[in-house]
């Protein structure tokens, strides 16, 4: 049941009203149920998965505090990460045509922060089995993230009984899902055929046509990612619960270190939680190469997390490298633009452009199946920048109105980051406000791309 | 809570308010299908006593009317548009118009036995609903609540082209496809069918005004000698002129059931006979004959169709007339289907309805 | 000796910002620039100060400055690890 299906805009709200029916008491255990059959959809043996997750965790977690040794400690928590990764492995490379692995990469790697968390004394380990279950399996977040810290969830989860959701919450995530659903079937899912049908004949396409091709397909999944971001934190805020926001206006990075402080921000701060920080903790005598080896491997990992083949593998050196290269040159360019006096302004909208070219050429990896593809478009990019665009078809199959219709989404996406523009508008009389809910709900209804099989699915359910 | 419920129902309330009144404004659509108005008011101004062909695609492609009216001196309504539809909804779209003296002629394609297919197909009939919103009229209940899911695809359709910057137009199967009697007359003459692989080759080759359908390169329009040369100086090979020339390319593009894989079903006939006694309290008469077929095909299926012979000569009340061993042609007759005739077949094919009918009509 | 003055002096010198006054509820979002990059540079200049070293599990638990003079005062008084 995705969140974008008919389904799911049943589900969701049948789920909310009962859930808001219920005393106190039953809460949680109603959550856990609920989450357990919404992952149920997914494949019949999924939920086993989980809760095997799960009772390992649970069970390694208390096991690691209670030991005294340090020596033990260590080899239970490894235990326990090498049990995840096993579980991880065999669901996503050895018995992938057997089990659909949906959401395993985003529950073990929650798994594997709660150990590792308790291990450094953190957090205590969760002794109630139940809200413990519920912090891996709550369903907003089961398919495909947030990546959650048990320190956020755990304790919002216990506190559920306490809250009274008030109107103002609600209506917030009632927004926030409907915000979602408008970037992922609106601008997503109408640019994801093009795209398709583009990639199936990369040869016989005009340079010009790959080139926005390229820049679309940053556009498409930044808009079905944090899209589904929205969706997620929308849903489980009608539950009174705020999970982790994933996305923060990435593309107005002005360098990748701050690129990857904003997107996927729940994934970047798990690597760099638990794989940079020790990595460049032990290295930290060797200066600046130590750090950049780290970058390097947590980079590559990161990488073969969204999948083991040698696109992602080389997305994730290209990104290492990368902000190896910014981390060693961000100081002499600041100092730089502090010697010749350069504004301000000037130097952040250079800073964006840069970075945004060199995010969208690594997204060039996620599209293709292939590095021989990668380089094709590429070369066929250079070619096309270097004829000055020479215009001989610049048929995309995507009409210029929708195209003005993305760059008025970027616009408000700039507003918001600036000015809080949603806050603005949420001042407004009732009438422009239910005006602009209206136009919204029917723009996603009459012009949203949905009901065929191939939209339905977010682009990372397959990581 | 209580807050939000209210303000949400209301703005369902809004949302399914406008989205009705939307669904009922009829577009005007250039789609195949919406030339069911043409049709429908063909049936409503032409006096009794016609001749009215029900049927599929098998009849729009292949029946010439103005001939048939020539030689049997009735008025000729052909409104056979798409077997998709299912024989249920075509069947029951003729019934209100039926009138004393009128005289009914159906041929289905054998499809329409087989399988599930009389009960129409979902996306046709949503597209049915999309071009013409009265013809829900003609839905059996069951057809109504299968095609909600995908109510508004189609509707849908004409507002995404915003998105998509063209009406992806058919040259073929579109609404001034017809003559002014129903039949598809466009594809008669110099039409070639090309496959993928051609179209690739041809594209960025050829000057794209000669193609009609520019997007997805399906159809050809060429004077024959005009396209062998150019395919010629294309490089193309002898073979491959020969295949693109010929039109003979026969595929089920339509993507019908293979009869072979259905089941028989005898539903069907049930359906006809209650037909049959509908236009008989009306005093108007019904026959029944076999659709055209071709050759390759019918070696195919043919224990299918003398099972199915069978079958309809002991328990249909509908006279039939004719066999269907009489309504098999060669491949080359055909167009992009298996019951889409090119101008020699359909010349040879109306004459052979015009013998059969005249047997039973005077 | 004040460990705070010789941390603000640090602090000062690795993010290049005279202005740095640090105290026990300082964490990475109230230091402009303090990322996990220069947070290795922090550590081991920190350590070559004090003439100290810590166990990478220790410098992963530090969530402000405040576990950071902890560590440190403890390192300094020859007790813990």
């Amino acid at each position: 049941m995705s969140f974008n299906s008919l389904q799911y805009l049943v589900f969701l709200p049948l789920t909310v009203l009962i859930f808001h029916r219920l005393s106190n008491k039953y809460k949680p255990y109603f959550l856990l149920i609920v989450s357990y059959l919404f992952y149920l959809c997914t494949h019949i043996l999924s939920p086993f998965i989980l809760l095997f997750t799960t009772i390992g965790g649970y069970f390694f977690a208390i096991k690691i505090s209670e030991t005294i040794s340090e020596k033990d400690k260590k080899s239970l928590l490894f235990t326990g990460i090498l049990l995840n990764i096993i579980i991880l492995l065999s669901c996503r490379e050895i018995f992938k045509s057997l089990i659909p692995a949906i959401g395993v990469s985003f529950f073990t790697f929650q798994n594997i922060s709660y150990l590792i968390d308790c291990y450094l004394g953190i957090i205590q380990p969760e002794r109630n089995f139940l809200y413990y279950a519920l912090y891996l399996s709550f369903f907003p977040k089961l398919i495909q993230g947030p990546i959650e810290r048990a320190s956020n969830l755990i304790p919002q989860l216990k506190h559920m009984k306490n809250t009274i959701c008030e109107y103002e919450t609600l209506r917030g995530g009632v927004q926030l899902f409907f915000w979602g659903m408008f970037k992922k079937i609106f601008i997503a899912d109408n640019i994801a055929p093009v795209i398709t049908s583009i990639l199936n004949d990369i040869n016989g396409t005009s340079g010009p046509v790959l080139l926005i091709i390229t820049y679309l397909y940053a556009i498409q999944i930044y808009c079905d990612f944090s899209g589904y971001t929205d969706m997620s934190l929308g849903s489980a805020r009608l539950f009174g619960i705020n999970l982790t926001n994933n996305f923060n206006y990435p593309y107005f990075s002005p360098s990748t270190q701050d690129f990857w402080r904003r997107w996927h921000i729940t994934l970047s701060g798990w690597i760099l939680d638990y794989i940079f920080k020790p990595l460049s903790m032990k290295g930290r005598n060797y200066g600046n190469y130590g750090v950049i080896t780290a970058l390097i491997i947590t980079f590559v990992i990161c990488g073969i997390w969204h999948g083991l083949t040698l696109n992602y593998i080389c997305w994730g050196l290209y990104h290492g490298i990368l902000i190896s290269l910014s981390f060693l040159t961000y100081k002499k360019w600041e100092k730089f633009c502090k010697k010749y006096k350069i504004n301000q302004g000037i130097i952040y909208i250079i800073n964006v452009f840069i970075t945004f070219n060199l995010v969208c050429f690594s997204w060039l990896f996620f599209m293709t199946k292939t590095l021989s593809d990668v380089w094709l478009i590429l070369s066929k990019n250079i070619t096309t920048l270097l004829n000055f665009l020479a215009i001989h078809s610049f048929d995309t199959g995507i009409s210029t109105c929708f195209i003005i219709v993305i760059a008025i989404f970027f616009f408000i996406e700039v507003l918001q980051a600036k000015f809080n523009i949603k806050a603005y508008f949420e001042r407004q009389n009732v009438f422009i406000r239910w005006a602009g809910y209206y136009i919204m709900i029917m723009v996603i209804i009459l012009w949203g791309n949905y009901g065929s099989k191939e939209t339905l699915e977010f682009m990372y359910f397959r990581f | 809570m209580k807050k939000l419920l209210l303000k949400s129902s209301l703005m369902i309330f809004f949302i399914t308010l406008s989205l009705t009144i939307l669904y009922f404004i009829p577009v005007n659509s250039p789609n195949y299908l919406a030339s069911t108005i043409e049709k429908h008011n063909l049936l409503r101004k032409t006096l009794p006593p016609r001749i009215i062909f029900i049927g599929g695609s098998n009849i729009a492609f292949g029946l010439d009317s103005e001939m048939i009216q020539k030689k049997l001196h009735y008025p000729v309504i052909n409104i056979g548009l798409y077997g998709h539809l299912g024989l249920k909804f075509m069947l029951n779209e003729v019934k209100p118009y039926i009138k004393a003296k009128d005289i009914l002629v159906i041929i289905p394609e054998y499809e329409q036995f087989f399988g599930s297919l009389c009960d129409g197909k979902r996306d046709t009939l949503m597209l049915m609903l999309d071009v013409n919103p009265p013809s829900i009229k003609y839905f059996t209940l069951n057809q109504i609540i299968r095609t909600i899911p995908t109510l508004f695809n189609y509707k849908r359709r004409t507002l995404v082209y915003l998105i998509k910057g063209s009406v992806p137009f058919d040259p073929i199967y579109c609404r001034n496809a017809f003559n002014k009697n129903g039949d598809v007359i466009i594809h008669l003459r110099d039409w070639y069918q090309i496959d993928d692989a051609v179209a690739k080759k041809l594209k960025n080759k050829i000057n794209p005004d000669k193609f009609k359908n520019i997007k997805e390169l399906k159809y050809i329009k060429f004077q024959k000698q005009e396209l062998t040369d150019t395919l010629e100086k294309l490089d193309f090979n002898r073979e491959e002129i020969d295949l693109i020339s010929s039109a003979s390319i026969i595929r089920q593009r339509m993507g019908l059931p293979n009869l072979i894989a259905e089941k028989l079903n005898t539903h069907t006939i049930f359906l006809l006979n209650k037909f049959k006694l509908y236009a008989r309290k009306r005093q108007a008469k019904v026959f029944f004959i076999y659709p055209n077929y071709s050759l390759r095909e019918y070696k195919i299926n043919k224990k299918q169709i003398i099972s199915l012979k069978k079958e309809l000569e002991e328990n249909l009340l509908i006279e039939i007339i004719g066999s269907p061993e009489n309504y098999v042609f060669p491949d080359n007759y055909f167009f992009d289907t298996n019951y889409h005739l090119m101008e020699e077949g359909r010349k040879i094919r109306t004459d052979k309805v015009i013998e059969d009918l005249k047997k039973v009509i005077n | 000796m004040n460990i705070f003055d010789d941390l603000n002096s640090i602090f000062r010198e690795v993010f290049d910002d005279d202005t740095i006054e640090v105290n026990d509820s300082t964490t990475a979002d109230d230091v402009d620039g303090w990322d996990s990059l220069s947070h290795v540079n922090l550590i081991v200049t920190i350590e070559q100060r004090f003439k100290i070293k810590f166990g990478t599990k220790e410098l992963l638990t530090f969530k402000n400055v405040g576990d950071l003079r902890r560590a440190i005062e403890r390192k300094l008084s020859g007790t813990g690890c």
